[in-house]
């Protein structure tokens, strides 16, 4: 751990000192561990060609469509003391009380979770966990950072992670009943799982990108404020705002080879 | 339905403010009906020309690129995309890139939308901020959940355009944003780094392979 703080530290990409352009670029972009997350990224991509990718292609086979869906449906309705948690510290009581009726249906009618009868009967499910919690509590990401084995993720959602893990009964109750193989068991199903829900998603995405990296990054920070905001859409504000740019008849828009003098200041071509 | 709940607490109250006050909500006016009809007819041709079974690949691209170049705004959302590096690309770079970007999006979704002929655009309701229209929207599709789209569209010289899909949360300009910046930056701030990496890109998507 501390080794891997050291290396983080020694390869974070310089920031740019003198052009406030590329300063402003620099710290939208927020990754300054750019060079070291870029690196843990493509350990993580061959960990998912050599060993991921090929097991979850193996569960795609073997198993039709409505089991890994009950499986997906259990492994949600185990998250519920966590996502119910969660509510509770976001003040979220509409969200909380869905949370409960969720799982007083999901763990009856929907056979200990494999079905989810209650999203037909009109409670959708939802997520929450301890990093959008500290979100709602005023709490910035931070740089963003790339995780071995975990993937994306920013100090704020990486303490979310720990803290939901310690929030949920099940690994206390495996703690004190020496049943260790149960968290470890229930992560791999659940890595799985994922990898088979983002199954097209990826493939589609790694195919159209040009810069994959890049474009995990952006998805990851947009999702997580589509999260944070309960899908309203409030804190993303929906989509960059871009008046200024749009109108781009100023001196300014010279190609670099038609003027020699570069306006710079006005029409920053920065979103904010 | 947690949704449907609140969509009917939305239109009671909707109805509620349209009934007892004596003005209209000022989000009603002429640019969001233009704007959420602009779109509407959007999906009806979609619907007739695009998202039809038994047409070929090539077809489809003619199709998709005519769609395209009548409703979206190519040349500002390109230049938006580039950020502050518009004005760093020779005039040559930027018809290059413009044409390239063109294509690009011409060869990544032109396969997708075989996959969505049973797809039916339903428009829920707009907003509008500044000089930008939001038309909130889903496609209902009977085998998957529906998709959340937000179409946000201007009005420039007497007509409406669209500049951002926003699907999910995600907007789809600042996710090619994101890319093409982190592409330039990793050839030394060049632009001629994002134009080889679509013409490689492009024609990837045209093989099989893509």
């Amino acid at each position: 751990m501390l080794l891997l703080a050291v290396f983080t530290l020694a390869s974070c990409a310089s920031a740019p000192s003198n052009d406030p352009e590329a300063l402003t670029e620099y710290s939208k972009i927020n990754d300054p561990a750019e060079p070291t997350n870029r690196f843990i990224f493509g350990f993580n991509q061959g960990l998912d060609k050599a060993i991921i990718k090929p097991v979850t292609a193996l569960y795609r086979a073997i198993f039709p469509d409505v089991v890994r869906n009950g499986v997906h449906n259990f492994l949600n309705n185990l998250k519920t003391p966590v996502v119910l948690a969660n509510d509770i510290l976001q003040g979220e009581a509409e969200r909380a009380g869905d949370t409960v009726i969720r799982f007083a249906i999901n763990s009856t009618v929907g056979i200990a979770g494999f079905r989810d009868q209650a999203a037909d009967w009109g409670w959708e499910p939802h997520e929450e966990d301890f990093g959008q919690t500290l979100a709602v509590w005023g709490v910035g990401e931070g740089p963003y950072i790339m995780l071995p084995l975990f993937g994306p993720s920013n100090p704020r959602d990486a303490i979310g992670k720990v803290v939901d893990f310690f929030l949920d009964p099940i690994n206390w109750w495996a703690e004190n009943s020496d049943n260790d193989w149960v968290p470890l068991t229930r992560t791999l199903i659940n890595g799985i799982d994922t990898r088979d829900q983002l199954w097209d998603v990826l493939d589609d995405l790694e195919k159209s990108s040009i810069d994959f990296y890049a474009a995990i990054r952006s998805l990851y920070r947009q999702r997580r404020n589509e999260d944070i905001s309960n899908g309203t859409g409030s804190k993303n504000n929906e989509t960059p705002n871009f008046s200024d740019n749009f109108e781009l008849d100023d001196p300014s828009d010279q190609p670099a080879d038609n003027s020699s003098k570069i306006v710079s200041g006005k029409n920053s071509g920065t979103a904010k | 339905m947690n949704i449907s709940r609140r969509g009917f607490i939305a239109a009671a109250f909707g109805f509620w403010v349209c009934v007892a006050t004596p003005f209209p909500p000022a989000q009603a006016d002429a640019f969001t009906d233009g704007a959420q009809k602009f779109i509407g007819a959007l999906g009806d041709r979609a619907q007739n020309s695009l998202l039809v079974k038994n047409i070929t690949l090539e077809e489809r691209q003619t199709r998709f690129r005519e769609l395209m170049l009548d409703t979206f705004d190519l040349h500002g959302v390109g230049k938006w995309v580039l950020g502050r590096y518009w004005r760093r690309a020779s005039r040559n770079e930027r018809q290059q890139y413009l044409k390239l970007f063109e294509d690009f999006i011409i060869a990544t979704y032109t396969k997708r939308f075989k996959a969505y002929t049973d797809a039916k655009l339903q428009i829920n309701n707009t907003t509008s901020k500044k000089s930008s229209a939001f038309v909130k929207s889903q496609i209902n599709r009977s085998s998957a959940k529906p998709i959340r789209i937000v179409w946000r569209v201007k009005f420039t010289d007497g007509k409406y355009q669209i500049v951002d899909i926003v699907v999910e949360g995600v907007s789809w300009i600042q996710t090619q944003r994101s890319e093409f910046v982190s592409v330039i930056r990793n050839s030394d701030g060049k632009v001629s780094g994002l134009i080889d990496a679509l013409i490689k890109k492009i024609a990837f998507l045209k093989s099989s392979a893509g």
